[in-house]
């Protein structure tokens, strides 16, 4: 139950025969994280005071950046400790219940896509892949003449237009590699900055090879640089069920 | 490798943020952020993370 004195704020979605002990896991504002169970799936709650998170205050509340900077690292947090004893599937930051009877009955209507994707995702991590070009290496040489001068300038120019074609390529390669051993993989495309941003759906058991194929593209020192960060909660694998208006 | 967030000024925790905020399920709360919230909420908070070296666990809420 939540008194009318509380809203249910919701971090994720689990199968309700997950034995899952919430106790110890803190979420938003400090508050503490407890399972509610419906029919076939359950929800991972908070119950937060209303008057601070009344669809009238919250809005206003979130132009504050540093609260709800506090209030998002604690969602995902929440959520990861969550992952950490089996699978969920994540919910959009700020996903609020005027009670847990309410929450559960938004499960009840999602229940057979929320349980599809909860079996696709399930034994699995998502991992993020970015890939950045290294600093370039040589130094200016001293020229001793102004068309030595210009020589070596059109010399970096092409090793830098080559070495980009390279790295592009490498990266290309690396994404499919570690594509090949996902259960589904998304690159995103729209960053210039980046030779690769990708977003990677592994298996538990295949995430020593795709920990492995990282290693060996580091160790190759190709020019890219590789940030890695998993395994994650399923965040970018999750249905589509509705925009929000 | 770890999967604990905390808010630093680094580029790539920035991205990762991002993409958090950008998925997870959407569902109709009885509170519910527009995508115009939510996208403006992004631009905050990246706008925050980039800008401060570091935020102070705990000074947010």
């Amino acid at each position: 139950m939540t008194s009318p004195a509380h809203v249910c704020w919701a971090y994720c979605v689990l199968p309700a025969d997950r034995d899952t002990d919430a106790r110890g896991v803190e979420g938003v504002i400090g508050a503490p994280v407890r399972v509610v169970p419906g029919r076939g799936l359950s929800l991972a709650v908070s119950d937060l005071p209303a008057e601070e998170f009344r669809d009238d205050v919250l809005s206003d509340r979130l132009a504050d950046e540093r609260w709800t900077a506090g209030l998002a690292m604690a969602h995902f947090n929440a959520i990861e400790a969550i992952f950490r004893t089996g699978p969920v599937l994540p919910l959009r930051l700020a996903t609020v219940f005027t009670s847990a009877e309410r929450a559960i009955a938004m499960l009840a209507t999602h229940h057979d896509r929320l349980s599809e994707a909860l079996v696709r995702v399930t034994g699995s991590a998502q991992w993020t892949v970015r890939a950045t070009a290294s600093a370039p290496r040589g130094t200016d040489a001293e020229a001793s003449s102004g068309t030595d001068y210009l020589r070596a300038v059109a010399a970096r120019r092409d090793d830098a237009v080559s070495r980009h074609a390279a790295d592009a390529a490498a990266a290309t390669e690396l994404h499919q590699t570690l594509a090949d051993l996902s259960v589904a993989a998304e690159r995103d495309t729209t960053s210039p900055s980046q030779l690769l941003s990708g977003v990677y759906l592994v298996r538990t058991e295949q995430s020593g090879r795709f920990q492995d194929v990282l290693s060996r593209a580091r160790e190759q020192a190709d020019g890219l640089t590789l940030d890695v960060r998993g395994p994650l909660a399923p965040y970018s694998f999750v249905p589509r069920l509705e925009e929000a208006a | 490798m770890t999967a604990t967030l905390e808010p630093r000024g680094d580029n790539t925790l920035v991205d990762l943020l991002d993409r958090l905020l950008a998925g997870g399920v959407v569902v109709a709360g009885d509170v519910t952020l527009s995508v115009a919230d939510i996208d403006l909420v992004r631009v905050r908070l990246l706008a925050l993370l980039t800008s401060v070296s570091t935020v102070t666990p705990g000074s947010a809420v």
